[in-house]
């Protein structure tokens, strides 16, 4: 047997069954921040988006999705802080900048996200129409790569479950991240009788789709590389399903019901968008659990090395 | 072996002070900034003595990391970690080619393993903070005092290496024995190794002795002896263009709990990030029809 031999995958040996890499440290704050972070980001996206239509027609919603984001962007600063472990040194963040490092990445766009939200919130309260436009298009760039950087930060790594599917994972995120944002402006909406409700649930339901059609398609990559254990096997698989099922297929029905049965939205799409926001929750800590799982697992990450492209 | 002709001018058993360049009496080499340097781990030598990683605990004074039998094997440190820095596996095979021989012997492959120092390296492209950096040695090394154990490395490294002191709150690998390096030293893995098995040098010399020792062994019957790490060898693949410490290995990769395809993780950044960028900017033009719809 030479030593160059491609053998076939099942046959991959391992070193005693131990991990071939090592999971990562994160944990449900680092999930439950990209979940915060999403919500925030989309909620600036959305909300700048019907405020240049002028399709708002409540004010009241674009200052609570212009709170939201400045209250996301605090809430996963101090997540993120909190997951240091040296938590005192969190600034030597800013002491370089590395584009080939998405945890570096994110730091300067969460950091502009959170600033610009602050300006325009602020300047919104002092009724300056045009600067608050201006602002908040600045925090909404920003807030494009903060709905989808970590899944960047995910995928490039060695864990093979998040880096198996880098761009399908990014898509998922995406999706679920403006699903969510559009879920919580639909609360308010709806709470605060205002019209933008029918068009954030229409926008929701797209957004849920492009998500639920990226993870099939992702888990599909999974299987091809060999890395699907930990989501096809309890306790993650059965959550996946639980986040792709109650977190999506189920809220998209409810909206659909609600509009079939009342002429304006009411307590159904307020259950959904309930369901969509504990979906996407869910979905985040499952791929983080589950990524760490995966990198336990030698077989799937020497099978992953030999399966994927590299660069995927 | 020869004795180094400047070996001669120290016969005392006590030294009055360090001996200058002495990498040159031990390894043969001069330590001089702005050169590459590694090891070349020669597996087929290694006899699994353990001295490596006891020499790299006493040196680096890292603390014990588990006091307890693994169960698996003779190898009860496991693998390397944030306070193992050295992990001589034991393999133990009925055959090489894994078939039960009645009555035959175990046969034994030992394998020191240790951060491989790649080039490009992963931890080091994913520290945010630049507490990694890749030293005038061309090795890559934590620095204590800037790490903020924002653990980024831990998951990048596609060999698992570095590892996150959970109590000091730090990174922490292999350095090279970088102070020693500067000192003039020989790192100190290499220097207790009683077999040469790990060989520290200049990396151009290294990939001229390695190759040069496959070459003898293959001539000696054992053709399964490969290189591990060298350009265009397994192990630099996926864009890691080389592992400057690199290995010379007698089965699959695999067996010693190494990737035989590694790859570069930061070269998934750009696909994620453009076609997550590029699905966020689609969903904003959606919404954008949406609310429009509502406006007319």
């Amino acid at each position: 047997m030479s030593a160059m031999t491609k053998s076939p995958v099942d046959s991959i040996p391992t070193y005693y069954g131990r991990p071939a890499v090592r999971p990562s440290l994160y944990g449900w704050t680092v999930a439950l921040y990209i979940f915060i972070g999403g919500v925030a980001a989309a909620a600036q996206i959305l909300a700048t988006a019907a405020d240049l239509l002028s399709a708002a027609n409540s004010a009241g919603v674009l200052l609570a999705a212009r709170a939201i984001a400045l209250a996301g962007a605090v809430a996963g600063g101090i997540l993120l802080i909190i997951d240091l472990h040296t938590k005192q040194r969190f600034f030597n963040m800013l002491r370089i900048f590395r584009p080939t490092s998405p945890m570096s990445i994110g730091t300067y766009v969460l950091m502009t996200f959170g600033f610009w939200s602050l300006a325009a919130l602020i300047v919104q309260l002092i009724g300056l129409h045009i600067l608050t436009l201006i602002f908040a298009c600045i925090a909404s760039l920003a807030a494009w790569f903060m709905t989808v950087y970590p899944a960047a930060l995910l995928s490039a790594t060695s864990t093979p479950l998040w880096a198996a599917a880098p761009r399908l994972l990014a898509v998922r995120f995406a999706g679920s991240a403006f699903a969510s944002g559009a879920a919580t402006l639909c609360i308010i909406a709806i709470a605060l009788g205002a019209p933008i409700a029918r068009p954030l649930i229409d926008f929701a339901i797209l957004a849920l789709v492009v998500e639920l059609i990226a993870s099939f398609a992702a888990q599909r990559m999974y299987q091809a590389s060999g890395v699907a254990g930990p989501l096809s096997e309890r306790p993650w698989g059965l959550l996946h399903l639980v986040a792709q099922i109650g977190g999506g297929l189920l809220p998209i029905a409810l909206y659909i019901a609600d509009a079939v049965t009342s002429p304006n939205p009411g307590a159904l799409s307020i259950v959904a968008s309930v369901l969509v926001l504990g979906g996407s929750l869910l979905m985040r800590e499952v791929m983080f659990l589950a990524g760490n799982e995966s990198a336990r697992r030698p077989h799937d990450y020497l099978t992953f090395t030999r399966t994927a492209e590299g660069a995927a | 072996m020869s004795v180094h002709p400047r070996a001669l001018q120290y016969p005392q058993s006590m030294l009055p002070r360090m001996i200058p360049d002495e990498s040159e009496l031990t390894a043969g080499v001069k330590i001089e900034p702005g050169r590459q340097y590694g090891f070349f781990t020669d597996t087929t030598l290694c006899i699994g003595c353990k001295a490596c990683e006891v020499a790299c605990k006493e040196w680096n004074a890292l603390p014990a990391d588990n006091l307890s039998l693994t169960g698996m094997s003779y190898d009860n440190t496991g693998g390397l970690s944030a306070h193992t820095w050295r992990h001589v596996a034991f393999v133990e095979q009925i055959r090489g080619d894994g078939a039960a021989a009645p009555g035959a012997q175990a046969h034994w492959r030992m394998m020191s393993d240790v951060c491989k120092h790649c080039d490009n390296a992963p931890c080091q492209e994913a520290c945010p903070t630049g507490a990694l950096f890749r030293t005038e040695f061309d090795t890559v090394v934590v620095q204590q005092d800037i790490c903020n154990g924002c653990g980024y490395c831990v998951p990048a490294c596609p060999f698992g290496v570095i590892g996150l002191d959970e109590i000091g709150g730090k990174a922490h690998k292999c350095t090279l024995c970088y102070d020693r390096l500067k000192g003039g030293l020989e790192p100190a893995c290499a220097k207790s190794c009683p077999t040469d098995s790990i060989q520290f040098g200049e990396l151009s010399d290294l990939h001229r002795r390695a190759a040069d020792r496959v070459t003898a062994l293959h001539a000696k019957g054992d053709t399964e002896a490969y290189l591990y790490g060298t350009p265009g060898a397994p192990g630099a693949t996926g864009n890691l263009r080389h592992l400057h410490a690199f290995f010379l290995l007698t089965d699959r990769p695999e067996i010693y709990n190494l990737p035989s395809a590694p790859s570069r993780a930061a070269d998934r950044v750009l696909p994620s990030l453009g076609a997550g960028v590029i699905a966020a900017v689609a969903l904003t033009v959606a919404a954008f029809a949406f609310f429009a719809s509502m406006a007319l």
